[in-house]
């Protein structure tokens, strides 16, 4: 055994005894301390580092840090966590819908693969009473839904599914006491993967070719599953790749109010892309990588306190803004305009490499050893801008697959609903310039914030809701990117940047 | 000869028309084929390569030079077969069982190619039996497996024991990559060379012929 010692940044100090032997991290995780692990804990990503204050480590030390993963218990220590804070999303709530009134009160869960959001619901009018946003514990395991799946297989199943209980159960208790009232029901929308894991079922066939998902129709449950409520609903998914997330996302969005040809897009570690075409749905997943989560970006990271979100230019200098407190890693939005800045300025060239001919440029003088910092100590990599263009591709090609699918020119789409937190929080412009939305759809993007949260409100307000849910979840034509020529073409030829 | 560095640096560009019509020029100057192969082609490749490793150029560069590679290959075989020039090796290369990704595993494929290596590609999501056959059928040296999801690495593993249990692993160098995979997995798992990216495994894959 030995004793660890934490001092978190809120000054907060805890001491734990670990046997001798454990990995850091996992010592951490099963003593409640959740600490994200994009890579899994493989030593990869360099997200679960801490501080060294005192002791000795099995691995290497950069900067006072070393990769918790990395290190083997062997002695008594101190370390030093920060603990960042998520933002909750908005959700845009500009689109009528019938309430039925009901007694008690009902909780309205979005479970993301990055972040969960519940909402309280008054069901005798519909009001939303409090929303609780924070960020999915199951990070530790892994950034994206494949490592997750990946810890399930190897025996994590029970653990990756209380975790995400324990969340829900814990929003349920507060609640309950803080208001003195009846949580009644629980309408959960997610994404394939964290449906599975919500309710204990092992989610293997999903990670591997023809990824086959165990179930995809609604679910009524009892709280005998895990979760402390009467009554749990899981809405219904389309496929292994389009949860009910992206189901709720359409009824709330309101695509399908429009006669028109329109598209709606939920753009996170997966991109899922909808197409209404006068009333017939296709839809297709498209595997993004977590850049835009900041999980394989070196300065990388979540849209939490100290995250860089927004950058401008101007005469020769950036300005940037965060969302919380001094900068210390940039985030999807943030990297979106950096990119968008330096094509603008001819910094990255079409192909994606730093350009540092231009001595007179500003900008060059920002770049050390192929890094262009944006403060002393946040910057962006050439092997950050890689990473982006495959995620921005992914994207791209996605919509432009979907779109070609279903023999439509892309000028046809009349509007587009974007939903997720990276959405609502991106510019357009840089969303456009970088290559990550086509051109031709600049005028066109509605930004919906949290569809998802808001489809699953208004399935707990009325049951109605549900029942179109499960329509829609049928009716939609899924094309599969991963084995279509036509996607793989694009998606090389999207992975350059265009001028102009 | 200016020639040479002519083509290495036009298929560096990817312009493969350009390449073809230089490499008949050589041929016609009377240089040898091997020497245009080497000091041409794959030293072209090769520079590629390392700029890929440092992401000093990305995937559709090396597309693209790859593309012209093949272009000049095509000018200079016939000229190579008459000169008695085989390939140094042959690889088998393909993506695991459940995993579909193949522009990585083409990358590889390339640049082995690129190193005057035959490669013979049993595209993606291939099962142990698939590579079995393949050893059996075409005698390779090196059997390349690519995995892109922490998911399907573990097929790496039981391809490997299905070539194990079919009595051929002393037959085959078995190397193993993606982005999941690191050194000390392949290491585990029993896989001979490992590589972070496609440069290095055209490197390791030409070590073995030295």
């Amino acid at each position: 055994m030995s004793n660890i010692k934490i001092i978190f940044n809120n000054n907060e100090e805890r001491s734990l005894n670990i046997s001798n032997g454990t990995n850091l991290l996992i010592g951490l995780i099963e003593n409640g301390i959740l600490i994200p692990a994009a890579c899994g804990g493989k030593g990869l990503c360099g997200k679960c580092k801490v501080r060294l204050i005192e002791g000795n480590v099995t691995t290497d030390i950069l900067d006072g840090y070393f990769k918790s993963c990395k290190h083997i218990v062997n002695g008594d220590m101190t370390i030093g966590i920060d603990i960042l804070e998520g933002k909750g999303l908005s959700i845009a709530n500009n689109i009528d819908y019938e309430i039925i009134p009901q007694l008690n009160f009902g909780l309205a869960v979005d479970i993301g693969t990055t972040t969960i959001v519940m909402y309280l619901v008054d069901l005798s009018d519909g009001k939303i009473v409090e929303v609780i946003s924070e960020l999915n514990n199951q990070a530790m395991y892994g950034a994206d839904v494949v490592n997750r799946i990946n810890a399930a297989g190897q025996g994590q199943l029970l653990n990756l599914q209380k975790i995400i209980d324990n969340q829900i159960n814990n929003a349920i208790k507060y609640l309950s006491q803080k208001y003195k009232i009846i949580i009644s029901k629980v309408v959960i929308a997610g994404n394939t993967t964290m449906l599975h894991l919500a309710i204990g079922v092992d989610p293997t066939s999903l990670g591997v070719f023809p990824f086959s998902p165990i179930f995809l129709e609604k679910k009524m449950l009892s709280s005998k599953i895990g979760i402390d409520c009467e009554e749990i609903i899981l809405l219904p998914s389309a496929s292994a790749y389009i949860g009910s997330d992206v189901v709720a996302g359409i009824i709330s969005s309101g695509m399908l109010n429009c006669k028109a040809i329109n598209l709606f897009i939920d753009i996170g570690t997966n991109g899922e892309i909808v197409l209404n075409n006068k009333g017939k749905l296709s839809a297709c997943a498209t595997a993004a990588g977590p850049a835009f989560e900041g999980a394989n970006i070196e300065k990388g990271m979540g849209g939490v306190s100290h995250a860089i979100d927004h950058i401008s230019y101007n005469k020769g200098k950036l300005l940037y803004t965060t969302v919380d407190l001094n900068p210390l890693g940039i985030c999807g939005s943030g990297l979106l305009d950096i990119i968008a800045i330096l094509i603008n300025n001819e910094i990255i060239d079409e192909t994606g490499a730093l350009n540092k001919s231009d001595k007179n440029n500003p900008l060059i003088k920002l770049i050390r050893d192929n890094k262009l910092y944006i403060t002393d100590e946040v910057y962006i990599s050439q092997k950050d801008i890689r990473e982006f263009q495959l995620a921005k591709s992914a994207i791209h090609s996605g919509i432009e697959t979907l779109i070609d699918e279903a023999k439509l020119s892309i000028n046809s789409i009349d509007k587009v609903f974007l939903a997720g937190g990276f959405g609502y929080y991106m510019d357009n412009d840089s969303a456009i310039k970088s290559g990550l939305l086509p051109n031709e759809l600049k005028d066109k993007i509605i930004n919906v914030g949290n569809s998802s949260g808001l489809g699953a409100i208004m399935c707990t307000n009325n049951n109605k809701y549900i029942g179109q849910c499960e329509d829609i979840a049928k009716k939609i034509d899924i094309i599969e990117l991963s084995n279509s020529k036509k996607f793989m073409e694009l998606f090389i030829e999207n992975m350059s940047f265009k001028k102009g | 000869m200016q020639i040479l560095n002519n083509i290495s640096e036009l298929l560096q560009k990817g312009k493969a028309k350009d390449v073809k019509v230089l490499i008949q020029e050589a041929l016609d100057k009377g240089i040898i084929p091997n020497d245009i192969l080497n000091e041409g082609l794959i030293a072209g490749m090769s520079i590629i390569g390392e700029k890929f490793k440092n992401n000093e150029v990305y995937v559709p560069e090396v597309l693209i030079a790859a593309r012209a590679m093949n272009a000049g290959l095509e000018v200079l075989k016939p000229a190579l077969k008459k000169s008695g020039v085989e390939p140094i090796g042959r690889a088998i290369i393909c993506t695991v069982k459940g995993d579909l990704h193949d522009i990585g595993k083409n990358l590889v494929k390339m640049m082995i190619e690129g190193q005057g290596i035959e490669c013979i590609d049993l595209g993606v999501d291939a099962s142990g039996s698939n590579i079995v056959d393949a050893i059996i059928k075409y005698n390779p040296q090196i059997v390349c497996l690519s995995a892109l999801l922490t998911t399907t690495m573990m097929a790496q593993k039981d391809i490997i024991l299905a070539i194990t249990k079919a009595g051929l692993r002393d037959k085959v160098k078995i190397m193993v990559g993606g982005a999941p995979v690191t050194q000390d997995f392949a290491q585990q798992i029993g896989a001979d060379l490992y590589s972070p990216d496609a440069a290095s495994a055209a490197t390791l894959a030409r070590s073995l012929y030295k």
